[in-house]
């Protein structure tokens, strides 16, 4: 169960003609960093951050006939963000509604849904201040707060990764509150 | 896979088992909030939801208030000129392009005059990052308003092409909703969307200003709107502690009264709405001139004392109330034959008039 893990992957890119000349290969470097940080790649999941492209990792390009223009591969050491099913981890509440809590950590979105909470939470939607309360009026889930949770279920598609999680097990739930800092 | 027959689920996934479903799974679901990837709940859930719902605002005797924003509350603009002119707050950068907006006066009374009737929601055709930026403006401008989670935007519902679906914000209906809003025709969708409506003046500041900076903003749409809905709300939860069902009934109930007893003859061909308007604010329409009580028209006809401007027809239901037709009628009659439309003192809707025809036929001919 890995949620961050380290990898060498391989960036296509096509340069236009005017980029060539001695700063090539910086423009390159800056050109992976701008497209590739932040993208979802699929199943490998999320590039937190690119770690390094080094000058021996760029290919000798290819110029295509009809452009002019120079296909590269460029090899680069990323962090990338990949959940699990079964993970538990610490999700920031962005937005609630009736329907549950729409939380994410760093680019990723996880759905909490009110059926995935527990039984004393389930039915406790105010809509006046805007947040799940328990029976007790003890636990209050609102926006910025952090709750712990499990994945429950984790989508790939090419463009984005679709979780949704659950609160409904022992030592998952809130965490920490906005009103109510480090406790 | 077993088929999973949870109320919720998100794209592909059920939201609470986790299981992937495949698109061979036919349980019938309700499109309820778009974020990142579609949620859906099943019928059964969404009825759930609308009966909570329900007794929560029954109990705090509240009605649900559905706001647009551009041209209602406020008018945007993204032109540099804006920044200078006086009461313009500014959203700062919004997808990249400064923005500047003008709130409505009586903006401030008119929430404070609602808030306690109403449970207030957004929804609005403008993006996401615009929603919440203007939201904040409006809980700046009226302290204590709160629109909680009931924000809607553009980017939540991609599939609906321009038009708003109340379902979408109330999964499982909204029978206590009402709508402000200065266009129908957006309103379309769905059975009991259009009658919900209270329609508005557009809020057109900036146009204005910039042909006439020294022009006066004397707007007063908000605080009759707001008197409309004191009115609703005061019919649906009456003092002797009971509730009414119908909302739209209620509402009616003062509407009806504004062309109460009138016949109107539109000299003119208008677009639907406008008839539509008619017979909801308490009008018959009729097909000869001669039974008429209000020919409404933009030319001057031949007979003067039954005159009403289609101004006048406008105001009226803008303002829910009955205004004096002669107070529309332009001083000088305007040229034969001329396409040059009569201007009252204040501006009327003519091109909005317009637009909503076209929109209409698009859709009626597609």
């Amino acid at each position: 169960m890995v949620f961050f893990y380290k990898t060498d992957l391989i960036y296509e890119m096509l340069l236009s003609p005017q980029y060539f000349g001695p700063s090539m290969k910086t423009r390159i470097k800056d050109e992976v960093n701008k497209q590739v940080e932040g993208k979802c790649l699929g199943r490998e999941g999320y590039v937190i951050a690119v770690t390094s492209v080094k000058d021996e990792d760029v290919d000798t390009g290819v110029v295509e006939y009809d452009t002019g223009c120079v296909a590269v591969n460029v090899r680069y050491a990323a962090i990338l963000l990949r959940p699990f099913k079964n993970e538990v981890l610490d999700a920031i509440v962005d937005d609630v509604s009736e329907l549950g809590v729409f939380t994410s950590v760093g680019p990723l979105h996880i759905f909490v849904s009110r059926h995935a909470m527990p039984e004393d939470l389930q039915n406790g939607f105010d809509a006046d201040s805007d947040a799940w309360l328990s029976d007790d009026k003890e636990v209050e889930i609102k926006k910025a707060c952090v709750i712990r949770l499990r994945l429950l279920g984790v989508m790939c598609d090419t463009t984005q990764i679709t979780a949704v999680g659950t609160i409904k097990d022992d030592f998952l739930g809130l965490i920490s509150h906005p009103d109510n800092q480090g406790f | 896979m077993a088929a999973c027959t949870h109320p919720q689920r998100l794209g592909n996934l059920c939201a609470v088992c986790g299981a992937v479903l495949d698109g061979k799974d036919t349980t019938e679901q309700v499109a309820a909030r778009a974020s990142s990837a579609a949620l859906s709940v099943t019928s059964k859930e969404a009825e759930a939801i609308a009966g909570a719902r329900q007794s929560r605002l029954d109990t705090q005797r509240k009605l649900q208030l559905v706001l647009d924003l551009d041209h209602t509350l406020l008018e945007c603009s993204t032109d540099k000129r804006a920044s200078s002119v006086e009461g313009v707050v500014s959203l700062g950068n919004v997808a990249g392009r400064p923005h500047w907006v003008r709130l409505r006066p009586g903006l401030r009374q008119f929430f404070d005059a609602v808030r306690p009737l109403y449970e207030l929601a957004i929804y609005t055709h403008g993006s996401r990052a615009y929603a919440a930026g203007v939201a904040k403006a409006l809980t700046e401008a009226a302290p204590g308003t709160s629109f909680g989670g009931r924000v809607v935007s553009r980017d939540d519902c991609p599939d609906l092409r321009g038009e708003k679906s109340l379902a979408r914000l109330f999964p499982g209906g909204a029978a206590r909703a009402l709508i402000l809003d200065d266009r129908l025709d957006v309103w379309t969708r769905g059975v009991d969307q259009t009658a919900r409506v209270l329609v508005v003046q557009p809020y057109k500041f900036f146009e204005h200003h910039f042909r006439d900076p020294s022009r006066r903003d004397g707007d007063a749409q908000l605080s009759h709107s707001a008197r409309a809905l004191c009115a609703a709300h005061a019919a649906f939860y009456p003092s002797n502690g009971s509730v009414e069902d119908d909302v739209v009934a209620c509402l009616d109930r003062s509407r009806t009264k504004v062309f109460a007893g009138c016949s109107l003859f539109f000299a003119e061909e208008v677009d639907i709405y406008a008839a539509r308007c008619a017979e909801r604010y308490g009008a018959r329409l009729v097909e000869d001139p001669a039974e008429a009580t209000h020919v409404v028209s933009r030319q001057r006809p031949d007979d003067e004392a039954r005159w009403a401007h289609l101004d006048w027809f406008w105001y009226c239901v803008w303002r829910c109330r009955r205004e004096s037709a002669e107070r529309y009628r332009p001083q000088q009659p305007p040229q034969n034959g001329s396409r040059k439309r009569a201007r009252s003192p204040e501006e009327p809707a003519a091109d909005e008039d317009d637009e909503w025809a076209a929109d209409l036929e698009e859709e009626l001919f597609s």
